[in-house]
C-alpha cells in the first residue's frame, strides 16, 4: 500500500459515523467475550492491528497492546493457571504449583477479551470527535441531558488539570512542602485539592445558571447542535458484520453449553 | 421534603440542573485525585473524593451516577478494565449517600462509619469483580502483586483478591472519606443549600472543627 493510501484509509476511518464505531467496538468486544475460546478474540485483535497499521498508529497502538497485554496476561497465568479450581487437565510442573489447562485458556480468554475492547475504543478515540458522538447520539434519542454529562465530564479534566497545576505553584511559592516523608506528602493533599475542588464547585453555580438562561432545562422542546455528524457508505455493512460475528459467537457459547457441540 | 414523597419524586428533586452540572465537576475531582497522586508519589486513587462531596450536596443517585460516569470515562479514554467496576463506584456513591442523608457526615464518629461501611462495599464488591470478570487480576496496578502473594500463601483465588483490596481500601478510602469531610465542613452553608440534601444537615459541627481536621489527617 502506497503512502498516499494510508492517508486515505485514516480519513476513512474518521469519516465513519461515530455511532457505528461506538456500536462496532462493543459488539466486537462482546462478540470475543461470548465466543468458548480465545481464538476469535485473538483473529480480532489481529483485525485491529491490521486497521491501525492502515490507518498510521500501528506505533501508539502496539505500544498500549503491548504495555497492558504482557503485565496482564503474565498476572493472569499465573493465578488463573496455577490457582483456579477449575483445573482438572494439567499441562505443566512448575515446582511450587502445576499449570492448569483450564486456568490457562480462561486467562487467555479475559485476556484477548481485554485486549479487543482496549484497542477498539483506542481507534476509535483517536478517530472521533466527542461532540460528534454525543451530537449523533442525542440525535438518536439520547436525552440532552445524558449527552451534556458526557461531553461535560470530558471537558472539565483538562480544565481541573490546568487549575490545579496553577493552584500547586501558589502553594509551593508560599511553601507548601511537596517532597519529603509520606506524610508530609499527604499533608499535601489537602492544600492543594481543597482551593481545586471550591473552585470547581463555585464554577458549577455559575455553569447552572447559565445553562437554565439558555432553556437547557426544558424537555419538550428540540436541542439544536452545531456538530455536523458524518456518515460513511461503509458504517452499516461494519455494524451488520459485528452484529452478526456477535450472534454467531453468542450460539456457539450457548450450543457448547448445551452440549450440542464440543470444544 | 416531606416523608409523603414517592420515590420518583424524590430522585427527581436529587436531578436538578444544578445537580446535573456538580456530575461533571465531580468527575473531575474524581479524576484529578489519581492525577495528585502521582504528582505526590502517593500510593493511592483518591478516586471517590468527588462521589462523596457529591453524596453529602445531592444525594446517593447523584453520587451513584457520578460514580458510574467516572469509571465509564475511564474505561473509555485510560483502560477498558475500568468498565466493570463501575458497579463498585455505584454502589459506593449509594452507601455514602444514604449514610450521609442519615446525618453521619456530621460527626467525627459517623465520618469512622462511613468510613468502614465504604471500605466494606467496596472491598466485597470490587473482590467479586475481579475474581469473577477478569480472574483475580487486572495488572494495572500493585495491587495485583499484593494478590499474587496472597495467592501463593492462601491457595485461594477470591480470598486473596478481597485480602488485598481491603488492605488497599482501609488506607485509599480512609484518606478519601477525611478529605471529601474536610471538604464539606468548608463549603459555604449557602452554596449547599440550593442542593437537594439541603436542610438534612443541622449545621450542629461548626466550622471551628476545620482547624483540627488539618492534623487529624496527617496522623493517618
Amino acid at each position: 500500500m502506497t503512502e498516499q493510501a494510508g492517508g486515505a484509509r485514516a480519513e476513512w476511518l474518521r469519516g465513519l459515523n461515530p455511532t457505528a464505531k461506538l456500536a462496532a467496538v462493543l459488539l466486537l468486544g462482546a462478540a470475543a467475550m461470548a465466543f468458548p475460546s480465545p481464538v476469535l478474540g485473538a483473529c480480532l485483535i489481529v483485525v485491529l492491528f491490521v486497521v491501525a497499521a492502515s490507518s498510521g498508529m500501528l506505533a501508539p497502538f502496539a505500544k498500549l497492546m503491548v504495555g497492558f497485554g504482557i503485565p496482564v496476561t503474565i498476572m493472569l497465568l499465573f493465578i488463573q493457571g496455577c490457582y483456579s479450581p477449575a483445573n482438572v487437565t494439567f499441562i505443566a510442573d512448575l515446582g511450587f504449583a502445576r499449570l492448569g489447562l483450564e486456568g490457562v485458556m480462561s486467562a487467555l480468554q479475559t485476556v484477548v477479551t481485554l485486549l479487543v475492547f482496549l484497542g477498539g475504543f483506542y481507534l476509535m478515540n483517536e478517530t472521533t470527535y466527542t461532540g460528534e458522538l454525543v451530537a449523533d447520539l442525542t440525535s438518536r434519542g439520547l436525552p440532552p441531558k445524558a449527552g451534556y454529562l458526557v461531553l461535560a465530564s470530558l471537558n472539565v479534566v483538562p480544565q481541573m488539570r490546568r487549575r490545579m497545576a496553577t493552584i500547586q505553584e501558589a502553594q509551593v511559592s508560599r511553601g507548601l512542602d511537596m517532597e519529603g516523608s509520606l506524610v508530609s506528602r499527604l499533608r499535601a493533599t489537602i492544600p492543594l485539592l481543597g482551593p481545586v475542588i471550591m473552585s470547581s464547585l463555585t464554577d458549577a453555580e455559575e455553569r447552572s445558571m447559565t445553562l437554565e438562561t439558555h432553556g437547557f432545562h426544558l424537555n419538550e422542546v428540540r436541542h439544536t447542535s452545531y456538530v455536523v455528524v458524518h456518515h460513511a457508505r461503509a458504517d452499516r455493512p461494519i455494524v451488520v458484520i459485528a452484529v452478526a460475528l456477535f450472534v454467531v459467537s453468542l450460539a456457539i457459547r450457548i450450543a457448547a453449553l448445551a452440549g450440542l457441540i464440543a470444544i | 421534603m416531606s416523608e409523603k414523597l414517592t420515590f420518583g419524586d424524590k430522585l427527581k428533586a436529587q436531578f436538578s440542573t444544578k445537580s446535573l452540572v456538580l456530575i461533571p465537576i465531580a468527575v473531575g475531582i474524581n479524576l484529578i485525585g489519581g492525577t495528585l497522586c502521582s504528582m505526590l508519589k502517593l500510593p493511592l486513587f483518591l478516586d471517590t473524593v468527588g462521589t462523596l462531596v457529591v453524596a453529602c450536596l445531592s444525594g446517593p443517585w447523584v453520587a451513584a451516577l457520578t460514580g458510574l460516569l467516572t469509571n465509564v470515562f475511564l474505561g473509555i479514554v485510560a483502560n477498558p478494565v475500568n468498565f466493570p467496576y463501575a458497579i463498585v463506584s455505584v454502589l459506593v456513591g449509594l452507601t455514602a449517600g444514604y449514610l450521609a442523608r442519615a446525618g453521619l457526615f456530621n460527626k467525627l464518629w459517623g465520618v469512622i462509619v462511613v468510613w468502614i461501611a465504604v471500605t466494606l462495599v467496596n472491598s466485597i464488591s470490587a473482590a467479586l469483580i475481579t475474581s469473577f470478570v477478569f480472574g483475580g487480576a487486572t495488572g494495572i496496578n500493585g495491587t495485583s502483586m499484593i494478590t499474587a502473594a496472597f495467592v501463593v500463601a492462601l491457595q485461594d483465588v477470591l480470598l486473596s483478591v478481597f485480602s488485598s483490596a481491603i488492605i488497599e481500601n482501609l488506607i485509599d478510602k480512609g484518606i478519601s472519606v477525611l478529605i471529601a469531610y474536610a471538604i464539606w465542613r468548608k463549603i459555604p452553608r449557602r452554596f449547599i443549600s440550593q442542593y437537594a440534601m439541603a436542610g438534612r444537615d443541622d449545621a450542629e459541627g461548626d466550622v471551628e472543627e476545620l482547624d483540627d481536621l488539618d492534623d487529624s489527617d496527617a496522623g493517618l
